[in-house]
């Protein structure tokens, strides 16, 4: 073990950073305080450029499970990217991915906000494409013009937000909120934040950017880049309009349910778990336009202690299967791997929102307040069908991954690989058993009041035991079997690839632009413009040259008898 | 083939002869002055006793004594007529006194002698050809010159002449004639717009052509391939050479750009909209040439080889290095001059 390695040195400063802001965190949420911090950069006549920082409960503890998971992230990397000699680049581009999420938690502005945004969409492309092959390319290239749609939207409400005479959106989403500025406002921030958060139209990008390193999906996924659009929501809220909220309601709801169907069809371990992330996303989205955002942010925070972990465990799975991410290879784990199972299935059940873990104090409670709210009936049969299917595939991953016979090649050698990955799990595992009761009692000293008739409220857990019992049953297959999923085949293969959307929002969106480029070029670049551009003009001077050169070959005593004569002409003209 | 002492004396009397020329009162003190440089000129160009001197310096005899018999016979005609006064508004006078000074300065519909007497010279005559004995007709035009169709016509001409006539052109020497027949367009344009700022472009011109000359007659290039043969050993005068050649066709951040600048900014204060577009646009062209005899030996047979690294390269002579340097931050320093007031 080398302490003086770039991870270690990573693993103790961002720990360190987190520990600090968790406990700043603690304080600012018991004593209510807010702080801003105003760094006035340059006035030139009337106009300050300013650099404002926020400092509140929200942002701190954002701040405080970003750096700690990102350290737990970056000690673990330095066992599951050992040998790797590209591991300064990869570490220094994680540490550049935690100041971006800094920029973007921590102010209240949106050009600084724009700064963090643009952040995340270059380190993420980095990190994507790192195993330099086409299939990262193509998903780096997926996730950053995803994620540019969304820079759009941020420039385009910086420009809108001209109109209030500052980018401190914190001081006017109240004020200004119906006004017309504000509602193009908030629909901008809403569509960017639904690039980021991957909802509906813009899902593909988020199981394609798999191809990165599985910290990096431990990082993305838990506290980061998909989170960074729900932060933007949750800070936004209090300016969303009544049909914004319902459409947003809508995307998310169907996000949730998508994602949730289609984690059962796939076969990827690592795509399972972010369809997963997805469907959480939903949740997030959906309950933040439901209207209780600190709920939201209670379940972001949650979901990220046990989504990182989850992915530190498939992580480690995938890395003693020798990088295959197969899960009808896999099978039988738990027999070698005890405790990353152990952890696998503490992670997978907080998910789930067994009691007492962290999800449930989250999860739990969203769905009582949407039992609780005023709802129509398709918003809840999604909000409880995707609960249901949460568990549904979690219960699959289980049938897949941990039980059974071993089914990779007889020649394996398995183990709880890593003392360092080990630790990083270790250290999640805790706060994934405490830290859902330990926040639900700092962010809500008051407890929200449930009041449900009894069907309603033992619902939730109707619904899940019924979707882990389907999972299980769903997914075991012998030998001869019959198989359901090919006598249905086609609704099969449409669930299980996300509803068409790669191929809807991503080829159908660049058919049309790709197919014109090719015309463009075919008939302007390398037709029109090059016959009459450049190699136009090119062969039209050589033939004016050519004919001066002919002039020149003429005699000298011919130019000179031409000289006499016009001479001859001017004296003549001058005379007449 | 004449020895330094008579070099000496020889280029003592072309420059009293341009010097008598361009400040003489009278007609025929400036034919006397042209031809003491014509006469002083001619045994100069017979450095080598070959054919290609000989032809060239006929040549140049024939065309140059023909343009100053007509220039004498205007001149006494002149004396006789009362009607024929200079400067009258009589537009076929201007363009009788002209023409034989055109001739001289091998300016475009009259410059077919140029490119053939170029060709039999050695560099230092080239250089001489193209600046010094340019500079007696050019003064003489510039005395009496107005803005009329013959003279706009005469620059287009030349213009378009000395961008068209060197883009096919494999001699160096060729190339630099077209250049200067180009240029002497320009030249025109600026003396029909001030007075004096002509004679800024002359010498920034004279100044740009010195530094070519030096380079390709340091390095003994005659042809556009040998550019990219013989430079391969010596980065410097690769980088000095493209840089002094682009300087000459007039390429914004050095100094060949300076006088241009200020020619189309007089012509668009003159209302001169459409030559000063037809002078740019066939400047671009003047550029493509000037950029392709760089260009194989810049971009594509640029070798370097370790044995030639190990040897000593840098044997570029002071001046030419001078000279560039001048070239390439001329413009800025120039411009700050300006602005100090």
């Amino acid at each position: 073990m080398n302490f003086i390695s770039i991870c270690f040195v990573s693993f103790f400063f961002l720990l360190f950073f987190g520990i600090l802001s968790f406990f700043v965190g603690f304080v600012f949420v018991v004593k209510d305080l807010v702080y801003f911090i105003e760094w006035d950069i340059i006035t030139l006549n009337s106009s300050s450029v300013v650099m404002t920082l926020l400092f509140d409960w929200m942002s701190l503890f954002f701040l405080g499970f970003v750096f700690f998971i990102s350290s737990l992230v970056v000690l673990y990397s330095d066992d599951y990217m050992h040998g790797d000699l590209n591991i300064y680049r990869f570490i220094y581009l994680v540490l550049l991915f935690v100041v971006s999420m800094m920029f973007l938690i921590l102010s209240p502005n949106l050009i600084s906000i724009l700064l963090g945004w643009d952040g995340l969409g270059l380190v993420s492309y980095c990190l994507v494409i790192y195993y330099q092959n086409f299939k990262s390319y193509g998903a780096g290239m997926l996730t950053a013009l995803s994620n540019r749609v969304g820079d759009v939207a941020l420039l385009m409400s910086i420009a809108w937000m001209f109109n209030f005479g500052s980018w401190n959106y914190v001081y006017y989403l109240f004020f200004m909120s119906g006004s017309m500025e504000m509602n193009f406002i908030s629909f901008l921030v809403v569509l960017a934040a639904m690039t980021s958060s991957a909802q509906i139209p813009f899902s593909s990008w988020l199981p394609a950017a798999m191809a990165a390193p599985t910290p990096v999906s431990a990082l993305v996924h838990s506290s980061t880049l998909v989170t960074a659009g729900v932060y933007l929501l949750i800070r936004f809220s209090c300016s969303f309009g009544d049909s914004l909220n319902s459409f947003l309601l809508l995307v998310s709801g169907l996000t949730m349910f998508m994602s949730g169907l289609g984690a059962n069809f796939e076969f990827d371990l690592s795509s399972v778990i972010a369809l997963s992330t997805l469907s959480q996303l939903g949740l997030m989205v959906g309950i933040v336009s439901f209207g209780f955002p600190e709920l939201a942010f209670f379940h972001l925070l949650t979901h990220a202690l046990f989504k990182a972990l989850l992915f530190m465990c498939a992580g480690v799975v995938i890395h003693v299967m020798g990088d295959s991410q197969d899960i009808r290879f896999m099978g039988g784990v738990s027999f070698f791997m005890p405790f990353t199972s152990s952890c696998l299935v503490v992670s997978s059940f907080a998910l789930c929102g067994m009691p007492f873990l962290a999800g449930f104090y989250s999860s739990d409670l969203i769905l009582e307040m949407v039992l609780l709210g005023y709802f129509n009936f398709f918003g809840l049969l999604l909000f409880f069908l995707s609960t249901g299917l949460t568990v549904c595939y979690s219960f699959r991953l289980f049938y897949y991954v941990l039980f059974g016979d071993f089914n990779l090649s007889s020649f394996c050698s398995f183990e709880d690989a890593g003392n360092n990955m080990c630790t990083g799990m270790l250290g999640l595992l805790v706060v994934v058993i405490f830290g859902g009761s330990m926040l639900s009692w700092l962010i809500f000293p008051t407890p929200f009041v449930i009041c449900l008739p009894f069907y309603l409220s033992t619902s939730v857990l109707l619904v899940s035991i019924l979707g882990g019992w389907l999972g299980y049953e769903l997914s075991k297959v012998d030998l001869g079997e019959f198989l359901f999923s090919m006598f249905l085949y086609k609704s099969s293969f449409f669930f299980g690839s996300m509803w068409f959307m790669p191929y809807v929002f991503v080829y159908g969106v660049s058919l049309f632009p790709l197919n014109y480029g090719y015309v463009i070029i075919k008939s302007f670049d390398s037709g029109w413009s090059e016959f009459f551009g450049g190699q136009g003009l090119f062969w039209f001077f050589s033939f004016l040259a050519k004919g001066n050169q002919w002039l020149q070959y003429g005699s000298l005593s011919v130019y000179m008898f031409f000289i006499v004569v016009w001479i001859n002409l001017l004296v003549f003209f001058m005379f007449m | 083939m004449p020895n330094n002492s008579t070099k000496i004396l020889l280029l003592t009397t072309l420059t009293s002869g341009i010097l008598i020329s361009i400040s003489s009162n009278s007609w025929f003190g400036a034919w006397m002055g042209l031809e003491i440089n014509l006469l002083s000129f001619i045994p100069m160009m017979m450095e080598k006793k070959n054919i290609y001197t000989t032809e060239a310096s006929l040549k140049y005899f024939i065309v140059q004594a023909g343009a100053s018999s007509m220039l004498l016979f205007m001149v006494m005609m002149s004396a006789m007529e009362e009607s024929m006064l200079i400067n009258s508004d009589n537009l076929y006078t201007q363009m009788l006194m002209n023409t034989p000074l055109l001739l001289k300065g091998g300016v475009a519909p009259m410059h077919w002698w140029f490119p053939g007497v170029m060709e039999g010279l050695n560099w230092n005559n080239c250089l001489i050809l193209m600046t010094l004995q340019k500079s007696a007709p050019l003064s003489l035009i510039s005395y009496q010159i107005n803005n009329d169709m013959f003279l706009e016509m005469i620059i287009v001409t030349s213009v378009m002449i000395g961008a068209i006539g060197g883009l096919n052109q494999t001699s160096l020497r060729k190339i630099m004639t077209y250049s200067s027949i180009n240029h002497t367009g320009w030249m025109m344009s600026a003396m029909i717009t001030g007075n004096d700022m002509w004679v800024t472009y002359f010498t920034i011109y004279s100044m740009l052509t010195l530094t070519v000359v030096s380079i390709v007659k340091t390095t003994k290039l005659s042809f556009v391939n040998q550019m990219a043969m013989t430079e391969k050993k010596n980065k410097l005068t690769k980088f000095l050479v493209f840089t002094s050649i682009l300087s000459l066709g007039g390429l914004p951040p050095f100094l060949g750009f300076m006088p241009k600048w200020m020619v189309i900014q007089a012509m668009m204060t003159n209302e001169m909209k459409t030559t000063a577009t037809m002078m740019v646009l066939m400047s671009v062209v003047t550029l493509y040439y000037y950029m392709r005899m760089t260009y194989s030996s810049l971009m594509m047979l640029h070798l370097e080889t370790k044995w030639l690294i190990a040897q000593p390269i840098n044997k570029t002579p002071k001046h030419i290095i001078l000279l560039t340097s001048i070239s390439i931050t001329g413009l800025m320093m120039s411009e700050m001059i300006m602005n100090l007031d």
